[in-house]
């Protein structure tokens, strides 16, 4: 399995953009799991992008996995039972995301205003990597998660290309950015479906990322 | 000396398929074409280094012209939204981590350095479009046709630093085989038996392949 430095497996650390769509990887604070006591928890999504919504509708619960400090990581494959998380806190410290303790939580409870770190698309094949040999024991490369990820992640990409040219920074509250989200959704719904089918192909993401920007910025206005 | 050697162990001159005349007429013309095909391939090989060489000025003159033409926002803009490509793309073809960009874009400085990465990733687009490459944003991400199994793409080349090669493949002076042997050495072993494949849901997902 592979191992990735902390700058690049993290893409935000401390305040994450509004704007970014919660996704697998994400690490939230003050969570409380159910069957975990009544203290909140720090968590981390393990869900696949796929696997958090049917359609548009997002799941009712979403499944996590506790985060706790762990010891300095050397050889991440000695460590199959967690996802090693340095300096998470921007500390130096080292943090693990703990795969034996998996549960779900209410989607609800995952707020942006909760959200303390947001993984790379590279950092989120490194955990897909992971989770699969945990589940499983199979190691498959990081090009086949990169490759199976690819529409799902420029999906969300796009989502947060278009809520940053709709919104200005001051505007991005919480309520403002899920209607932007919705917005980009039903943009990416019309003409039956014809965006999110081009989506399928990267040959297609450099014009859809074009295409999303173009017309956010017309309704921006 | 054929016929020589051939007295000397007692073979017949009709047992033995070699034992005939050296040629002269011919001779000195197959010296003059040895000699001339050697001069030609170490020509062609002393031009195929000079034809890199200019390549990689060119392109460095280039990212030396637009970085000095626009600040890291502006090429940022321009990779990102005018180009179409993605930030985690750029990160990897300038060298640095998706969080550095994401400062970047916030309005965190960058170093001159950095900003010649980015202007030289801007440069490879402009100059692969000048090529003959519509969409040079779309033709990075795209998979190079290496049958089933292998998954290189053009940006993966251009991280490696192998944008002359890139340039030379979409040249057609070269096979895409004979380039990545020489600047990819092992690509051959990456070839996977899991495959990625539109499951029932609609959704990708991974499997080993048939043979």
């Amino acid at each position: 399995m592979d191992s990735i430095e902390a700058d690049d497996l993290y893409e935000e650390r401390g305040a994450v953009s509004f704007s970014r769509p919660i996704l697998q990887g994400d690490i939230f604070e003050g969570v409380v799991l159910p069957g975990f006591g009544d203290e909140p928890k720090r968590v981390q999504i393990v869900t696949h992008p796929c696997s958090m919504r049917r359609g548009p509708v997002s799941n009712e619960r979403i499944q996590v996995a506790p985060v706790d400090s762990y010891q300095k990581v050397g050889d991440w494959n000695g460590h199959g039972r967690v996802m090693p998380l340095p300096d998470l806190l921007s500390d130096g410290k080292w943090h693990a995301t703990k795969f034996v303790d998996l549960t779900a939580v209410a989607a609800p409870e995952l707020t942006l205003d909760r959200r303390i770190a947001s993984l790379s698309h590279p950092g989120i094949h490194v955990l897909q990597q992971r989770l699969v040999w945990h589940n499983t024991r199979l190691t498959l490369d990081l090009a086949k998660f990169r490759q199976q990820s690819a529409p799902i992640l420029a999906e969300a990409e796009m989502q947060e290309l278009w809520i940053d040219a709709v919104l200005d920074e001051g505007a991005r509250t919480a309520d403002a950015v899920e209607a932007a989200g919705v917005q980009f959704q039903a943009w990416l719904s019309e003409d039956d479906n014809r965006r999110r089918a081009e989506l399928d192909a990267e040959a297609n993401h450099a014009k859809l990322r074009r295409e999303t920007r173009a017309a956010a910025l017309e309704r921006r206005g | 000396m054929m016929k020589t050697v051939a007295r000397a162990v007692g073979v017949s001159r009709s047992e033995n398929i070699r034992a005939y005349e050296p040629p002269t007429s011919t001779s000195a013309l197959s010296i003059s074409a040895d000699w001339l095909r050697t001069d030609i391939d170490s020509l062609h090989d002393g031009m195929r280094d000079l034809h890199e060489k200019t390549r990689s000025l060119d392109l460095d003159e280039r990212a030396h012209q637009k970085a000095t033409a626009s600040d890291v926002p502006a090429l940022l803009d321009e990779l990102a939204f005018t180009r179409g490509m993605s930030w985690s793309d750029i990160a990897a073809a300038a060298h640095v981590s998706v969080s550095a960009i994401r400062k970047w874009r916030k309005g965190g400085t960058a170093t001159a350095d950095n900003r010649e990465r980015l202007a030289r990733i801007a440069s490879f687009l402009d100059l692969m479009e000048e090529k003959g490459v519509a969409d040079p944003a779309q033709w990075m991400e795209m998979a190079l046709p290496l049958g089933p199994g292998y998954y290189i793409r053009p940006i993966d080349l251009f991280v490696a630093g192998h944008a002359e090669s890139l340039i030379e493949w979409f040249e057609q002076r070269s096979r895409l085989e004979t380039i990545l042997d020489a600047v990819l050495p092992g690509w051959r072993d990456r070839r996977s038996d899991v495959e990625v494949f539109v499951d029932t849901d609609g959704q990708r997902s991974l499997r080993m392949r048939a043979e």
